[in-house]
């Protein structure tokens, strides 16, 4: 039994025994408290603990924990101003650079992740000039992604690369430095760096989606660029089942219909260790795409679809084509919502066109029709829940008293008609930071119903009739007990008297002076009382104003989230619709063709 | 952490590979344009917000927990991996005010120079005499390891101003099992 039962009988801990603390100090339980409630996630909380430390609302003039605590939860609690003004004091007291280095990258991550990138770039080149080691990295992958988001690439790539410590940098940031080289103009560098990605040992699930990420990347890269067969190895590096694997097995099978081209030898970044041990050392290229994918814009672009063949391939293709069959049939036993099943199932059919089998052609296209139909009336009913704001809702509602502000998760999805298709963009700071503000608006308005509540009673019990009278000596005695005099502490320094009266000439006060008496007559009632029941009264009036532009920009910041799924879910649905027209369109010559005795099915 | 990192990371590819067509571009900067203009409204009402809050907490305090008759009872766990179910205080022979955790904010509670506030209570003048129980269980312990539970008694004495009450969890030794409670009282500098 490891329960313990510790019963101490303490002697009287008499008050005098406390041990000081001043206020703000790392002492203060106040303090301390605020760092639990922060360490909850609870940021709201915190600050207002922190706040009645110093009512004035001058936090220069408290000890440096305080601000680091106060400085921090702001931030955390989305207020990017009043944690920006308190670091900027504490730039000029403080001797710890490096905490003083993480705030600064907290507040520009701040700044990135929502829409603030001037903002962000200027606070970061602000820092680089007492940017210490240790946050080196950091910094470069903060200020990269930062001109990644203003298009910037050259610049960013500049970064990434220009301090020579790629040895240091994570896999993350390596992945964005390809990204930057590629768009860029600076394709074979950027490649040779995706690919390093894409061979990496991943530690982590993070890692290993991240190499499926790269060499997804790296296939569909291929495959754009007209060489197909190069596509083949970095997509067939990509996990089965994962969240890139459809696309994955998408791109191995128009891989596998492209034919051999030349081979391109892989470009140096400048930063490759002395032995490359790799097997990887070339880009064989296999030649010319016949679809680029669910990608591509126009259907009448793909030149596999254009030809129709009215007799059988090639031997050769026929194999390729037989080929190309294995990881589609395997997708369209996936989910029939991913845009990579729904390009599977026009690619099926397109293939079995290619090898004659036209039967099973028409079959195919008539499937593909009935899910692609299926997926848009499903892309109706999600625009309807958007609108209704369900989705939304739900996530909100989950984690209603939630404090965490901009340091909320969003965890898990609801179980709405359009959480699969907003997925990618569930992901994306613009949506996830817009969704922790419309959050914050609930929980904070949540927050006001319930201090009206309270305040009305402490103003009822403070009015009360019943209540006791003060008692005024007690009153007074408690007052001096905390009053210290003006004087406290003052040094007065006594000097030698050189001229003294002669002892006994002074007696004092002159007797037949005019006593001084001041005259009182009572005072009139003060025109304004500001004491705890007339504060409660103006609380409740600001607290009135308060909630309804609480409610405004709740409603403001719901049709924002509303209108990023909307244009998000129309594109989308745009996509199904250039599937559907394609697979009637084929299906229609297909029809046509069988109609002039020109299939000849084996 | 670095899970969020590493989506932020790589979000870019996507902008970078699927180019969006202009009208879907002009729509996305207008969203962008209202997402900065409503976030800067945010910080204006969490601003306030706070304000109000602080204010609605000192008129409360000032009501229901006078300085001078408040007594705010603090909890501190200094050992590591300890997370607490359950605790409770009573002071003299009230009922007790019991608290009980989740993991986050038995963890919560496991940082360095965090403290909890568990009761906050008025008493007149002189002493007083408080129980505090507390019932928990290690992070590691298994389904049929028996809780660790605690207590602590003592008296104190209440004076004219806000008393302030720190009660720690430690190990008894360096590298026993055992654990202990004590009590600390802390007072503000004027």
């Amino acid at each position: 039994m490891r329960a313990l039962a510790l019963l101490l009988l303490a002697a009287t801990l008499p008050a005098s025994a406390a041990d000081i603390y001043a206020p703000g100090s790392t002492d203060d339980p106040h303090l301390r408290v605020a760092e639990y409630l922060s360490r909850d996630s609870r940021h709201y909380s915190a600050i207002v603990e922190l706040r009645l430390i110093d009512p004035s609302n001058e936090p220069q003039r408290l000890p440096e924990p305080y601000r680091w605590q106060l400085a921090e939860n702001y931030l955390a609690f989305g207020l990017r101003d009043r944690a920006q003004a308190i670091y900027r004091q504490l730039e000029r007291t403080t001797d710890d650079r490096l905490m003083l280095g993480r705030a600064q990258l907290r507040i520009a991550e701040f700044e990135y992740t929502r829409g603030y990138w001037a903002e962000a770039r200027a606070t970061l080149y602000r820092m680089r000039e007492s940017l210490p080691q240790e946050l080196v990295e950091d910094w470069q992958d903060l200020l990269a992604r930062v001109l990644m988001a203003e298009k910037r690439y050259g610049d960013a790539a500049e970064v990434l690369t220009d301090l020579d410590n790629s040895d240091r940098q994570s896999p993350y940031t390596r992945y964005n430095l390809a990204v930057a080289l590629i768009n860029d103009g600076r394709a074979p560098q950027g490649l040779t760096v995706l690919d390093r990605v894409g061979r990496l040992v991943p530690s982590d699930l993070e890692e290993l989606a991240l190499r499926d990420r790269a060499n997804l990347s790296l296939g569909w890269y291929f495959l754009q660029s007209q060489q197909g067969g190069t596509a083949k190895p970095p997509l067939e590096r990509v996990r089965f089942e994962g969240p890139f694997s459809n696309r994955a097995l998408l791109g191995l099978g128009w891989a596998e219909l492209a034919p051999q081209g030349e081979r391109v030898s892989k470009a140096l970044v400048g930063d490759e260790p002395e032995t490359d041990s790799s097997p990887f050392t070339t880009f064989s290229t296999l030649g010319v795409l016949l679809r680029p994918g669910f990608v591509e814009e126009d259907i009448f672009k793909r030149a596999g679809l254009r030809s129709f063949r009215l007799s059988k391939a090639s031997e050769q293709e026929e194999e390729a084509l037989a080929k190309a069959l294995v990881p589609w049939v395997e997708l369209i036993s996936r989910d029939p919502m991913d845009t990579a099943v729904q390009e599977a199932w026009l690619a099926i059919p397109f293939t079995l066109d290619r090898l004659g089998a036209y039967t099973q052609a028409l079959q195919y296209y008539e499937k593909a029709i009935g899910v692609l139909e299926e997926a848009r009336r499903r892309m109706e009913a999600a625009k309807i829940s958007i609108r209704q704001g369900r989705m939304v809702e739900t996530i909100v509602r989950r984690e209603i008293e939630s404090e965490a502000g901009w340091q909320w998760k969003l965890l898990d999805l609801p179980d709405a008609p359009e959480t699969y298709f907003l997925q990618q963009l569930l992901a994306e700071h613009r949506f996830q930071e817009a969704l922790k503000n419309y959050r914050d608006t609930r929980m904070m308005q949540r927050s006001l119903e319930s201090w009206s509540q309270r305040l009305s009673t402490a103003e009822r019990l403070y009015t009360a009739s019943d209540r006791p009278p003060g008692d005024a000596t007690l009153l007074i005695r408690r007052a001096r007990s905390r009053w210290s005099p003006p004087w406290a502490g003052l040094e007065i320094p006594l000097r030698a008297e050189t001229a003294l009266s002669v002892p006994g000439a002074y007696a004092g006060d002159d007797p037949g002076a005019p006593q001084l008496r001041p005259r009182l007559r009572l005072s009139g009632a003060p025109a304004r009382f500001n004491g705890p029941a007339e504060r409660a009264r103006a609380a409740q009036q600001r607290l009135a104003d308060l909630s309804r532009q609480l409610a405004v920009a709740g409603d403001e910041q719901s049709k924002l989230l509303q209108d990023m799924a909307l244009v998000n879910l129309d594109g989308q649905k745009q996509q199904i619709e250039r599937y559907l027209i394609e697979a009637r369109f084929a299906l229609a010559r297909l029809y046509d063709r069988r109609k002039k005795g020109e299939l000849n099915d084996e | 952490m670095r899970l969020i990192r590493g989506r932020r990371a790589v979000r870019p590819l996507l902008v970078a590979l699927f180019p969006l067509h202009a009208a879907a571009a002009d729509q996305a900067a207008d969203v962008a344009e209202r997402a900065i203009r409503l976030d800067q409204t945010m910080q204006a009402l969490k601003d306030e917000v706070i304000e109000l809050t602080t204010e609605a907490q000192s008129i409360e305090n000032t009501v229901l927990v006078p300085d001078h008759l408040r007594v705010s009872v603090y909890l501190r766990v200094d050992v590591a991996g300890l997370l607490l179910d359950e605790v409770s205080v009573a002071i003299d022979e009230r009922d007790a005010e019991s608290h009980r955790y989740d993991e986050r904010d038995a963890r919560a509670l496991l940082s360095e120079q965090a403290l909890q506030r568990v009761l906050r209570a008025t008493v007149g003048e002189g002493a007083h005499r408080i129980r505090l129980n507390y019932r928990g269980h290690y992070a590691d312990d298994g389904p049929e390891d028996p809780p660790v539970t605690g207590s602590y008694e003592a008296i104190f004495d209440k004076g004219d101003r806000e008393t302030e009450l720190e009660f720690t969890i430690s190990r008894a030794s360096r590298f026993g099992d055992e654990l202990r409670t004590t009590m600390k009282q802390w007072r503000s500098l004027p």
